[in-house]
C-alpha cells in the first residue's frame, strides 16, 4: 500500500511540476557505441528516474539543474550535472565483474544482461587475445570461472573433459554444446566410434574451431539457463561470437607467437624418461594476419593463421592453416546481414599412448624394459637408438578439414520487433591414419627381425555435416512501469555423421595405399538424425529492477519420430536489483553497497537418448567373408529423454563502488528418468538397453570474487578467484546392477546407487603390522574421480603500459589411479612403500586399491607480461604495437605422483561419459614459452 | 563484389553442400542397424544368422578360454590383466568374467532360439540341415553352459538347471538335430557333440556309441571354431599365448611346455589360429575311458595307440617363438632349454623333452591341433587301470591343451554372475557360492606350482591333478564314466 502510495504522489508531484519541468533526453552507449538498453537515469537524491528504451535513448522532466545519475549494472555509476542544454549522451564505462553484468547475445535475439535470471559467464576478446594458444579449450582454461576444462594430454589436438557443477547423464559427454554465430557445431571430444588403435589418444574437434577473430565468447551454465536451448545443452552451452569488422579504414593486424615446448616432467616416474624420449625443446610457432575495417553501411573482418607445435618429442606434431571471413553490411535500413565462414585445415602426427605395448613412453615409464637407473650406458644407448628408430618408424597421422559458415538476416520493421533467421553449417571431414610397417614392428620386437609379411593400414574417415536453420522472433514493449521482452522461435538441426573405417593387412614396406595390401576388412557407422524444436519466453520487468521471466520449449528428434515426439521443458525465474531501488542510491550506501541483485529460478533441460536406441534391431556383421546376423539392440518402448532438473538461486553484489565484486550461486540439479545403460541379465543373451532408471544428484555453490585493489592512473591491481563446490551422487539406479564406464575391470569407474557417478571400484586391501594382506574387499569404494571443488585464480598488474598478468585453476577431492605403477608392479618394480614388502606377491586385482591417490592439483596456466608500446614513440604507420611474454604451464601443484589432470585411456565410445582419473602412459601438458608481437597498421 | 553479393554467394555455397542428400530424407533417421522385421521372411536369413551362431560361438570361446585356462592347471597368469582371481581359484560371483562368459555361451542360445522359432520358419529357403544347425548349436550352448557352470539359468531369465539338466538340455537338441541333418559335417558335429554331453552326463554306453559311429564316419574328423581376424571375433588366448609376445604372460605348467602355443600367427597375418572343439581324437579318449571304466586295460591301450598314431597326423607349425620368454620377470624361475627334465609330481619319473629351447636361434615345431607325450614306451609299459586311467588324462590335457577343457577334467565349475542374481529373480546368494571338489580346494594354492633347480635341470610338479583324479574318480566332480 505505501508503494501505491508513493506511485500515486509521484504522478501528483510529476504533473504539478509539469508546467515549469523541462525535458531531458540522450543515449547511453557503452564503450563501443552500443545501446545500453534498460539503463536507469535517476534525478540524484529524488525517485525521479526512467529507464533506456531499446535504443538506449531516455527522456526525463525535470527541474533546474539537477544532477542525474546513470546506472547500469555491470557499469561505472555515472554523474551527469545538468546544465543548459536538453540532450545528454552518456557513454559509460565497464565496472569490475566483466563477466558478470553486460549485455549479451544469447538465444537468438540478444537481450539485456540485467533482465537475465541466470549467470552467463563471458570471456572477452582481450582476455582471450593475452593467451596465444591454439585451441579453444586451452584458451578457455582457467578463465571461464565456474568450469573445469582438463586436458587429457598434452599431445597435440588431444580430447578434453569440459565440466561445469558436476557430471549429470551417466550416458553421455559432458562437453558443452558449442554454437558459433548461432550455428551448432560439432563438438566431439572424444573418441569417434570407429577409431585407430593409437592407444587412446582421441582427437577433438575441438582443436580446429579457430580461435582468432573471436568477439566474445559465453557460457552459459548447465540447468536452468539452458531449457530454451533444447536437446543435449543439459552440459551447458558454449556460444561463440566472431568479429564482422568495424566501421572505418583498413585496419591490419599481424601477429607472431614464437616460442618453444618443454616437456613437463614433474609427473615422469624416472628422469631417464625425459632423457630418452623429451630431451631439449621443440618448436611453437604461430602467426595472424587480420585486416577489419568497413563503412557505415558494411564491415569486414578477415583474419588468416598459420600454427606450427611440434609438441614434446620426435613424433608429436600439429600444422594448422586457418581463415576466417566475418562481414556484416545494412541491406536496407530495417535489415541487417552478418556472417561468418572459416577454413581449417589440421594436419597431425601422433605417437602411441599407453594403452598399447607400442607406446614409447609406456616402455620406460611402465619399466617394460626394466628400471632405468640400473641401465648400463650400452644399454642406455641401445634403448635411445632403437627409441628413435620406433620414432622413425611411427606413422599415425590425422587430418582435418572443416569449413564452418554461420548466416543471419535480422530485420527489425518497427521499433521493438526483431526477428533474425540464422542459417549455417559445420563440415568437418577427418581422416586417421596408422601404418603399421614391418620395420615398425620389428623396432617394437613386436616381430622377429626379418618379417616381411605383417604390414598393415587402417584408416578411420570421419565426415561430418551439421546444419543449422534457425528463426528468432523477439518483441520488446513497454507499458507504465512494466517493460516486456517477448520471444519465440525454433531451430531445425540435421547431423550427419558418417565414418568408414578400412583395415590392410600385409602392406607392402614403404606404401600408403590400401591396393598395396594383401587383404581389406572395412566397417562402418553412419547416423543421420533431425532434431530440434520451438521455444517460447517471456521476460517481464518492472521498474526496471525486478525481472520475471518463464519459458517453454518443445524439442523432437527424428531418429525417436512420433515414439517419443515433442518433449516439453519449462523454466521460470526472477532477479531483483536491490541497489536500483531510490533509496539505495541515497547517501553512502550506494558507495559502500554499489549493486545488490538477487536472482532465483526453476528450469529444465533435457538429454535424448541415443539415436535408434528405442529400437528392437537385428545386426548384420561381416564374419569370414560372410554376412552374419546377431542380435542388436534389444529395444524399450518405453524409452525417453532425460530431464535435468535445476534449482538455482544466488546473487550478484559489488562494494566500494565497483572495487569488489562477488557472485554466488546455490545449485541443486537432479537428473530424472537418467539413461542408464545397466547390464542385462546374462541368460537373457542381449546386449545391454539403455534405460531411464536413474536419478542423479549434483548440488553445491558457485562462488566468484573480483578485487580492485589499486585503480589510479598509472597502476591498476586486479585480483579474481572462483570455487565451485560439488556433491554428485547416483541417487537412484532404479535396482539396476552397478556397471563399468570405464578403466579396467580389477580397477575400473562404476555407475552404483549411492556413490558418485563413474566411482572408482576395485579390490581394497588391508595390511597388517607386518605389512602382510589381513584382508580384501572387493569392489570397494576406492574413489570419485569428480572433484569436491574445483576453481580458477587470476591476477592482473598494469604499470603504465606495461601488464603482468597469471592465471590458474585448481581441484580439490578427487582421487585417480597410477594405473603406469600397475604396469610397473608387473615388471617387478614399485613405488616405494605403495605395496608392503610382504605382500608384493599378492594378486594386483586384490591390491587394486594401492594405486589410487588423491588427485589434487594446483596449476598455474599462465604467467605473461604484455608491453605496449605508447603511440607517441610510434611511426605514423603504426596504430599500435605491442610485445608480450607468456609462460604455459610453468608450474604444478598435485597431490598425486601422476598428472591428476591427463588421462590416457580416453573417452571409451562416441560422446560417452567419461570422469577420467585414469593417468597413465601419456605426456602432461607442455611447458611453453612464447614471445608475442602484436601490431597493427 | 557487395556484401550483398557475398551473402548470397555464402548462402549458395551452404545450400549446395546440404543439398548433397535428397530433401525428402530431410526428416528421414538412418540407422546402420535393420528392425528385425525388415529380415524376418527375407531370403538366405537362415544362412546369415547361422553365420551369426557360428560367430556367437567364437565370442563364446573368447571368454572361455583364457579363463578356463587359467583356472585350470595349464597355464600360470604371470602378470596380465586376464583374470587373476580365477589363477588361484578364487571363482567369485562379482568377477566380471564369469558374467561375460555366461553372457556369450546364452547369447549363442537366444540367437539359436531366433532360427529355431522366427527367422527359420519364416525363410523358405530354410533347409532342414539348416534346422539341424540350429538346434546344434543350441545344444551346444547348453553344453558349454553345463560344462562351466555348477548351475544357469535354462531359459532367459529362467529358473537355475544343475548341470545334469543342461546335459540333458543339450543331448535333447542334439537329438532333435540329428533327425534332421543331412549333411556329413552337420552329423558328424552332432554325433561328437553328443557323445561328450552322454560322457559328461554319466551315460558312458551311449558316448561310446556315438563315438565310434563318429570314427566310422569320419576318423580325422574336426570341426573348428572359426575366428576372423580382420573384422572379429579374433582369438584371444593366441593374442595372450603368442602375439604379444612378452606383453601377457601365461605360462604353461612345464610338462606342457613343448605344446605352447597351439595357437601362433604363422599362417599370414589375416589368420588366427581356430579352434578344434569337436575332434575325431574325443572320440578316441570316449571310448578308451568307456573301455578302463569296465576295467579292460589292453583294450583301452589298443585305442590310445590308435590315438597316438592319429595324433601324429594331424599338423603342426614350425616357427620362430624367439619373442616368448619363459622366465623375462625372474630369469631362471622357469625351464627354458631341452635338457631341463621334468616330473608330473613328487612321486613321478624326469622326462625328458618336454621342455624345449625358445631362444637359440632355432625354430620350434609345435602342434596345432593336438599332441601327446603318452606313446611309445610310456604307453605301452602302463599297468593297470588306475595309471591308464592316469595316462589317458594326462592325454586329455595334452591333446585339449588351450582348448579350455581342462577345468572340466578337474570337477570345476564356475557360478551364476552378480548381474544374473541381481537381475533374475530365480537366483538366490546360495546359487552363487562356489563348490570346488575337496581334493582341488585342499591343492587350490597350487594349482600351477613347480620347483625347478636350473642347476641340476629338473623340475618337479607340485600335485599330479591326473592322479587325483583317479583317486577321486568315483566322485560326482570327475570321471563321469566310473
Amino acid at each position: 500500500m505505501k508503494r501505491l502510495l508513493l506511485v500515486l504522489s509521484l504522478v501528483v508531484t510529476a504533473s504539478l511540476a509539469f508546467a515549469q519541468s523541462r525535458t531531458i533526453m540522450g543515449t547511453i552507449l557503452d564503450e563501443g557505441g552500443e545501446p545500453l538498453i534498460g539503463a536507469t537515469v535517476l534525478e540524484e537524491n529524488t525517485s525521479n528516474g526512467t529507464a533506456t528504451d531499446v535504443d538506449g535513448k531516455y527522456q526525463l522532466n525535470v527541474e533546474g539543474t539537477p544532477v542525474l545519475v546513470v546506472s547500469y549494472t555491470g557499469y561505472e555509476p555515472t554523474r551527469i550535472q545538468v546544465g543548459d542544454t536538453d540532450v545528454y549522451d552518456i557513454t559509460m564505462a565497464e565496472g569490475l565483474l566483466l563477466d558478470v553484468d553486460i549485455v549479451v547475445s544469447g538465444q537468438g535475439v540478444g537481450i539485456a544482461r540485467k533482465r537475465l535470471t541466470t549467470t552467463v559467464d563471458e570471456v572477452t576478446a582481450e582476455q582471450l587475445e593475452r593467451v596465444p594458444m591454439g585451441t579453444i579449450d586451452q584458451v578457455l582454461q582457467s578463465k571461464l570461472e565456474g568450469t573445469q576444462i582438463r586436458l587429457s594430454s598434452g599431445q597435440p589436438g588431444t580430447a578434453s573433459i569440459i565440466r561445469n557443477r558436476g557430471p549429470i547423464s551417466a550416458n553421455g559427454n559432458s562437453t558443452p554444446v558449442i554454437i558459433i554465430d548461432g550455428v551448432r557445431v560439432d563438438n566431439l571430444n572424444g573418441a569417434s566410434e570407429l577409431n585407430v588403435g593409437t592407444g587412446g589418444a582421441s582427437s577433438s574437434a575441438l582443436a580446429d574451431i579457430p580461435v582468432e577473430s573471436i568477439e566474445s565468447v559465453e557460457f552459459i551454465r548447465g540447468g536452468a539457463a539452458t531449457t530454451l536451448y533444447g536437446a543435449d545443452a543439459a552440459n551447458g552451452v558454449i556460444q561463440i561470437f566472431t568479429k564482422k569488422g568495424t566501421s572505418g579504414q583498413a585496419r591490419v593486424n599481424v601477429e607472431t607467437n614464437l616460442g618453444f615446448n618443454t616437456v613437463e616432467d614433474r609427473f615422469l616416474r624416472f628422469p631417464e624418461t625425459k632423457d630418452l624420449l623429451y630431451d631439449g625443446a621443440k618448436l611453437y610457432q604461430q602467426y595472424r594476419l587480420g585486416v577489419d575495417g568497413g563503412s557505415d553501411r558494411a564491415t569486414y573482418n578477415f583474419s588468416g593463421s598459420f600454427l606450427n607445435d611440434d609438441g614434446v618429442d620426435d613424433i608429436d606434431e600439429n600444422l594448422r592453416a586457418s581463415f576466417r571471413l566475418g562481414a556484416s553490411a545494412k541491406i536496407t535500413d530495417n535489415l541487417e546481414y552478418s556472417g561468418s565462414s572459416a577454413f581449417v585445415s589440421n594436419y597431425f602426427t601422433r605417437d602411441y599412448n599407453a594403452n598399447t605395448s607400442f607406446s614409447r613412453i609406456g616402455q620406460i615409464e611402465a619399466s617394460r624394459i626394466g628400471l632405468p637407473s640400473e641401465f648400463s650406458q650400452s644399454t642406455t644407448d641401445s634403448l635411445r637408438a632403437n627409441l628413435l628408430e620406433q620414432a622413425e618408424n611411427t606413422d599415425i597421422t590425422e587430418v582435418v578439414r572443416r569449413f564452418t559458415t554461420a548466416n543471419s538476416l535480422t530485420w527489425r520493421p518497427f521499433k521493438g520487433f526483431t526477428a533474425k533467421g540464422t542459417f549455417g553449417l559445420d563440415s568437418r571431414r577427418n581422416r586417421t591414419r596408422e601404418i603399421g610397417s614391418n620395420a615398425l614392428l620389428v623396432s617394437k620386437g613386436s616381430v622377429a627381425p626379418g618379417t616381411a609379411n605383417q604390414g598393415y593400414l587402417s584408416q578411420v574417415q570421419r565426415d561430418f555435416l551439421s546444419t543449422t536453420t534457425e528463426l528468432a522472433l523477439q518483441y520488446v514493449f513497454e507499458a507504465g512501469d512494466f517493460s516486456f521482452n517477448t520471444n519465440g522461435g525454433g531451430q531445425l538441426f540435421r547431423n550427419i555423421d558418417e565414418q568408414v573405417q578400412i583395415d590392410a593387412t600385409d602392406l607392402v614396406e614403404g606404401s600408403e595405399l590400401f591396393v598395396n595390401s594383401a587383404d581389406q576388412s572395412v566397417d562402418q557407422f553412419v547416423t543421420e538424425q533431425t532434431f530440434g524444436g520451438f521455444y517460447a519466453y517471456e521476460n517481464i520487468g518492472f521498474k526496471n529492477k525486478l525481472f520475471v521471466d518463464f519459458g517453454v520449449r518443445l524439442d523432437g528428434n527424428s531418429a525417436f519420430g512420433d515414439d517419443i515426439g515433442f518433449v516439453d521443458l519449462y523454466r521460470v525465474g526472477m532477479t531483483y536489483s536491490l541497489t536500483d531501488e531510490a533509496f539505495m542510491q541515497k547517501g553512502q550506501i550506494s558507495k559502500i553497497l554499489t549493486r545488490a541483485s538477487f536472482r532465483a529460478n526453476y528450469g529444465q533441460s533435457s538429454n535424448f537418448p541415443t539415436a535408434f536406441s528405442r529400437d528392437r534391431l537385428i545386426a548384420a556383421q561381416t564374419y569370414l567373408g560372410t554376412t552374419a546376423f546377431t542380435l542388436g539392440n534389444p529395444g524399450n518402448a518405453q524409452l525417453s529423454p532425460e530431464v535435468v532438473e535445476s534449482i538455482e538461486f544466488g546473487g550478484d553484489f559489488s562494494f566500494l563502488e565497483g572495487r569488489i565484486g562477488t557472485s554466488i550461486t546455490f545449485y541443486d540439479q537432479t537428473t530424472t528418468d537418467a539413461l542408464f545403460t545397466p547390464p542385462s541379465a546374462p541368460s537373457s543373451g542381449q546386449l545391454n538397453q539403455e534405460t531411464n532408471v536413474g536419478e542423479i544428484s549434483n548440488t553445491g555453490i558457485e562462488l566468484q570474487t573480483d578485487f580492485a585493489i589499486i585503480q589510479n592512473s598509472d597502476f591498476d591491481l586486479n585480483v579474481r578467484a572462483s570455487i565451485t563446490t560439488n556433491k554428485n551422487e547416483v541417487v537412484s539406479s532404479g535396482g539396476a546392477p552397478e556397471f563399468n564406464v570405464g578403466g579396467f575391470t580389477f580397477l575400473g569407474s562404476f555407475i552404483k546407487e549411492g556413490q558418485p557417478l563413474g566411482y572408482l571400484r576395485g579390490g581394497n586391501p588391508v595390511f597388517d603390522a607386518e605389512g602382510n594382506l589381513e584382508s580384501v574387499t572387493r569392489n570397494d569404494f576406492l574413489g570419485n574421480p569428480t572433484p569436491d571443488g574445483y576453481g580458477s585464480v587470476g591476477l592482473d598488474f598494469r604499470y603504465k603500459s606495461l601488464t603482468f598478468f597469471t592465471s590458474g585453476d585448481y581441484q580439490y577431492g578427487a582421487q585417480g589411479v597410477n594405473v603406469d605403477d600397475v604396469l610397473r608392479y608387473f615388471r617387478g618394480i614399485n613405488d616405494e612403500g605403495r605395496i608392503p614388502d610382504n605382500s608384493l606377491s599378492e594378486s594386483f586385482f586384490d591390491l587394486a586399491g594401492v594405486w589410487v591417490e588423491d588427485a589434487d592439483f594446483f596449476k598455474i596456466r599462465n604467467i605473461g607480461v604484455q608491453y605496449q608500446v605508447p603511440g607517441t614513440v610510434l611511426p605514423d604507420a603504426f596504430q599500435g604495437l605491442s610485445v608480450a611474454f607468456n609462460a604455459i604451464n610453468p608450474l604444478s601443484f598435485a597431490t598425486s605422483s601422476f598428472d591428476p589432470e591427463v588421462t590416457g585411456a580416453g573417452i571409451g565410445r562416441q560422446g560417452g561419459f567419461s570422469a577420467g582419473g585414469f593417468g597413465y602412459g601419456t605426456i602432461s601438458n607442455p611447458r611453453r614459452f612464447i614471445l608475442t608481437l602484436k601490431a597493427s597498421f | 563484389m557487395s556484401i550483398r553479393k557475398i551473402a548470397f554467394s555464402l548462402a549458395l555455397i551452404a545450400g549446395s553442400l546440404v543439398a548433397c542428400e535428397a530433401p525428402e530424407d530431410f526428416f528421414e533417421p538412418r540407422n546402420p542397424d535393420l528392425a528385425v522385421d525388415a529380415v524376418l521372411g527375407t531370403v538366405s536369413s537362415s544362412t546369415r544368422l547361422l553365420n551369426g551362431c557360428e560367430r556367437q560361438l567364437a565370442f563364446a570361446y573368447q571368454e572361455i578360454l583364457p579363463i578356463a585356462e587359467i583356472a585350470s592347471d595349464n597355464y600360470q597368469n604371470t602378470q596380465t590383466f586376464f583374470n587373476q582371481f580365477l589363477d588361484a581359484l578364487n571363482i567369485d560371483f562379482t568377477d566380471n568374467d564369469l558374467n561375460d562368459t555366461a553372457f556369450d555361451i546364452q547369447r549363442l542360445r537366444a540367437l539359436a532360439n531366433l532360427g529355431i522359432n522366427d527367422i527359420g520358419p519364416g525363410d523358405e529357403t530354410t533347409t532342414a540341415d539348416q534346422t539341424a544347425s540350429f538346434y546344434f548349436f543350441r545344444g551346444i550352448s547348453q553344453l558349454l553352459a553345463g560344462s562351466y557352470f555348477r548351475s544357469i539359468p535354462v531359459e532367459a531369465n529362467g529358473a537355475l538347471g544343475s548341470q545334469s539338466d543342461l546335459y540333458a538340455l543339450a543331448i535333447a537338441d542334439f537329438d532333435t538335430a540329428l533327425g534332421q541333418a543331412t549333411e556329413a559335417a552337420t552329423i558328424n558335429s552332432i554325433l561328437l557333440a553328443r557323445a561328450r554331453a552322454k560322457r559328461a552326463a554319466g551315460d558312458c554306453t551311449g558316448a561310446v556309441a556315438d563315438a565310434q559311429t563318429l570314427l566310422s564316419n569320419d576318423g580325422a574328423f574336426v570341426r573348428y571354431v572359426m575366428f576372423d581376424a580382420i573384422n572379429g571375433p579374433e582369438n584371444i588366448l593366441q593374442n595372450a599365448l603368442f602375439d604379444r609376445g612378452t606383453f601377457d604372460d601365461l605360462q604353461p605348467l612345464p610338462t606342457l611346455d613343448f605344446l605352447d602355443p597351439k595357437y601362433n600367427n604363422i599362417i599370414d597375418p589375416t589368420t588366427d589360429f581356430n579352434v578344434p572343439y569337436l575332434k575325431a581324437e574325443e572320440a578316441h579318449l570316449i571310448i578308451a575311458e568307456g573301455h578302463l571304466a569296465s576295467g579292460d586295460v589292453g583294450s583301452a591301450k589298443t585305442v590310445m595307440t590308435n590315438l597316438v598314431a592319429l595324433v601324429d597326423s594331424r599338423e603342426t607349425a614350425t616357427f620362430s617363438d624367439a619373442n616368448e620368454q619363459r622366465s623375462q620377470v625372474a630369469p631362471g624361475s622357469r625351464p627354458d632349454t631341452t635338457s631341463v627334465v621334468v616330473s608330473a609330481g613328487p612321486n613321478r619319473p624326469f622326462r625328458s623333452g618336454l621342455v624345449l629351447d625358445r631362444n637359440n636361434g632355432d625354430d620350434v615345431t609345435i602342434p596345432v591341433i593336438s599332441g601327446t607325450s603318452v606313446r611309445g614306451t610310456y604307453l605301452n609299459d602302463l599297468t593297470g587301470v588306475e595309471a591308464t586311467l592316469e595316462a589317458l588324462y594326462l592325454m586329455r590335457q595334452e591333446i585339449f591343451i588351450a582348448e579350455g577343457r581342462r577345468v572340466i577334467d578337474l570337477g570345476i565349475a564356475f557360478v551364476p554372475s552378480e548381474n544374473e542374481l541381481l537381475l533374475n529373480d530365480n537366483v538366490n546368494m546360495e546359487d552363487v557360492q562356489p563348490i570346488l571338489p575337496s581334493f582341488i580346494e585342499a591343492n587350490q594354492a597350487n594349482m600351477d606350482a613347480f620347483t625347478y633347480d636350473a642347476a641340476t635341470g629338473e623340475a618337479t610338479v607340485t600335485v599330479n591333478f591326473n592322479e587325483l583324479i583317479v583317486q577321486n574318480r568315483t566322485s560326482e566332480f570327475v570321471a563321469p564314466c566310473f
